[in-house]
């Protein structure tokens, strides 16, 4: 609902707080705020509240209650017919995880309008009638959390479990995903939903795939023939992708997990109970996106004496002198001659995150290159 | 010689998740992608009208009446306190990371099929609270995105929960400006959830939470666009380490 911090004003007579500070006592609160335009709010009142905060009157007298401040010509609250729920402090404090004084919650339903009857320890809570959503003491243990704020609740440490937990069946795909990884296997995540198959949606969101995946096949080829295409941009030089995927696949009989390898593999694919296996953990670096278009790569090789000094140099200069476009340099030959001389060579793939490289470009980038590693006193071959 | 091959980042994510849960207790459990109404909304306290399923944009089985693609995968959790009701337990704490389905507009942020690591701790009444689920939280994203990582809660509501809250957390990447950021839904069991499952509300109560798990990989390692998560695209799996001569 849109409402102004005029249109509230109309409601109380002290002054309220400026936006930001309305903007905060919601989504604190009571309500996340969708938007702000200049001093209107736009308030998302939640479902369980629309029988009470869906008019203007609904949303000054939420806020009332959060700020403290008495509304201007209040109406008279209905309790007739409303449903008293009993709470105790330490009910309420079993929910929240924190004992709030009597006086502070005697305090929270003054605030919202809540009628009370005290009978011992027990506190006999009724809301006003168009609170449709206060029927048990959760309810009134949320609107205490809400009002006083969730800040006011403290971080605690779960208590110690007596037995181990039970990881065994994760770990057991894990292992096999660790053992798929040490054969060369890349893990790749698809789709669920297929052209063809047993289960059809009633809804689906794209037209051309309306059913579930019998088999993780179909997927799998489709993204090794395009593996096939990048390959010299993620795999080392002469190593061919071979892919793997985990994920569910749906039959007339029911769904089950499959494990599918784009080629033939001699780790077992039955996935066993492992509690003890402990999963290998890796560090990832930042991502680096790719580019959508195509790469051109060039090979190079030279005659260099000193070997570690002469690829630091030799790395550097086709960094500097490759334009920005130079993605990747892999080293795919090294050697020593009969008299004793090296050899290195590289492919360097080129590619740009904007255009499609043209071959000419490439070749006038080389020819930089040829000539800077020239003067640097290497023979390119 | 064999170049080793690399893991999906979810498979790294869901990894490092149930390391640190395991730590504190959590197992983990597996559900049915294709669920039922009861376990998706009937048995978590979203009836028919109720108002949280106009929230959710669901897949539906043709031809099933009932049948349908799961929202989240506190429909595990369902399962799992079932469980523990027939073997008479008291207390119980599970992850469920796993593939959800949401009927709705993909763009850079949204995906129709995504990964949730859906969790639930629970134990005798008042063992169990709000300051708990914070204490959880707090101590899992601290691990997950850092040590300046902090939890706040905001109201909010789920029919399954009651209190209900969103989680925000405090991230700050290295050399970057800290925010806020939305990263899950969570609350205490609804009593009427945990009477479904068939245990009693006056005895067993806890905390329930579920947060997508791509938007954490995005968040933590700056992936701009949430589609290239199951486009079956080695270059993403391959997108998070420097590959050298």
């Amino acid at each position: 609902m849109k409402i102004t911090r005029e249109q509230l004003q109309e409601y109380f007579e002290a002054p309220l707080p400026g936006v930001e500070a309305l903007v905060d006592a919601f989504t604190f609160h009571a309500f996340e705020i969708d938007g702000v335009e200049c001093d209107m709010l736009d308030v998302k009142v939640l479902p369980n509240r629309i029988a009470d905060c869906a008019t203007p009157e609904g949303v000054a007298r939420e806020l009332a209650a959060i700020l403290n401040l008495p509304l201007k010509n209040s109406t008279v609250p209905e309790y007739t017919g409303a449903l008293a729920v009993a709470v105790t402090g330490r009910g309420i404090g079993a929910v929240l995880g924190v004992d709030f004084s009597r006086d502070e919650l005697l305090d929270v339903f003054r605030r919202l309008q809540f009628k009370v009857e005290e009978e011992g320890e027990v506190l006999h809570v009724t809301a006003p009638l168009p609170r449709t959503d206060i029927l048990i003491l959760e309810d009134i243990a949320e609107e205490v959390g809400q009002i006083l704020g969730y800040d006011r609740i403290i971080a605690v440490d779960l208590p110690p479990v007596a037995s181990e937990p039970d990881q065994g069946r994760f770990r057991g795909i894990e292992r096999m995903k660790d053992q798929l990884v040490e054969q060369g296997f890349t893990e790749i995540s698809t789709q669920s939903f297929a052209k063809k198959g047993d289960v059809e949606l009633a809804n689906p969101m794209d037209k051309t795939h309306p059913f579930l995946r019998t088999s993780l096949e179909e997927n799998l080829q489709d993204a090794l023939a395009r593996a096939k295409k990048s390959a010299s941009l993620v795999l080392a030089p002469g190593q061919k992708p071979k892919l793997f995927e985990v994920g569910t696949v749906f039959l007339k009989d029911g769904e089950r997990l499959e494990i599918k390898t784009s080629e033939p593999t001699t780790v077992s694919l039955e996935i066993k109970y492992e509690p003890d296996y402990e999963p290998m953990q890796y560090e990832l670096g930042a991502y680096k996106p790719f580019s959508l278009y195509p790469f051109i790569t060039r090979d190079i090789s030279m005659w260099i004496t000193d070997s570690a000094k002469a690829r630091g140099t030799v790395l550097r200069l086709f960094a500097e002198q490759g334009a920005g476009l130079v993605r990747q340099v892999q080293l795919v030959d090294q050697f020593v001659n009969e008299e004793g001389r090296q050899s290195l060579a590289f492919r360097l793939i080129f590619q740009s995150f904007d255009r499609t490289l043209t071959d000419d470009e490439v070749n006038i980038i080389m020819d930089t290159i040829y000539a800077s590693l020239r003067s640097a006193g290497y023979e390119v071959r | 010689m064999t170049q080793k091959g690399r893991l999906h980042p979810v498979t790294i994510a869901t990894r490092d998740i149930a390391d640190i849960f395991g730590r504190m207790g959590f197992g983990i459990a597996y559900g049915p992608e294709l669920e039922d109404e009861t376990h998706v909304f009937n048995g978590l306290n979203i009836p028919p009208n109720h108002p949280a399923r106009s929230m959710q944009d669901t897949f539906w089985i043709k031809d099933a009446p009932g049948k349908l693609l799961r929202t989240h995968a506190t429909s595990v959790s369902f399962r799992e306190l079932e469980k523990l009701a027939k073997e008479g337990g008291t207390e119980l704490r599970r992850i469920m990371p796993g593939k959800v389905f949401r009927n709705e507009a993909t763009d850079t942020t949204h995906e129709a099929q995504f990964y949730q690591v859906d969790g639930f701790a629970v134990g005798p009444k008042g063992t169990i609270t709000l300051a708990h689920l914070k204490g959880t939280l707090e101590r899992f994203y601290r691990e997950y995105l850092g040590p300046n990582a902090k939890v706040r809660f905001r109201p909010s509501f789920f029919g399954f929960t009651e209190p209900s809250v969103e989680v925000d957390v405090w991230f700050q990447p290295e050399g970057k400006e800290g925010k806020w950021l939305e990263v899950a839904g969570a609350g205490m069991f609804h009593p009427n959830v945990i009477r479904n499952a068939g245990l009693d509300p006056e005895k067993i109560a806890g905390f329930a939470f579920g947060g997508g798990m791509e938007r954490l990989i995005m968040v933590k390692y700056g992936v701009p666009d949430v589609r290239l998560f199951h486009s079956g695209d080695v270059r993403f799996v391959y997108g998070f380490d420097a590959t050298t001569v």
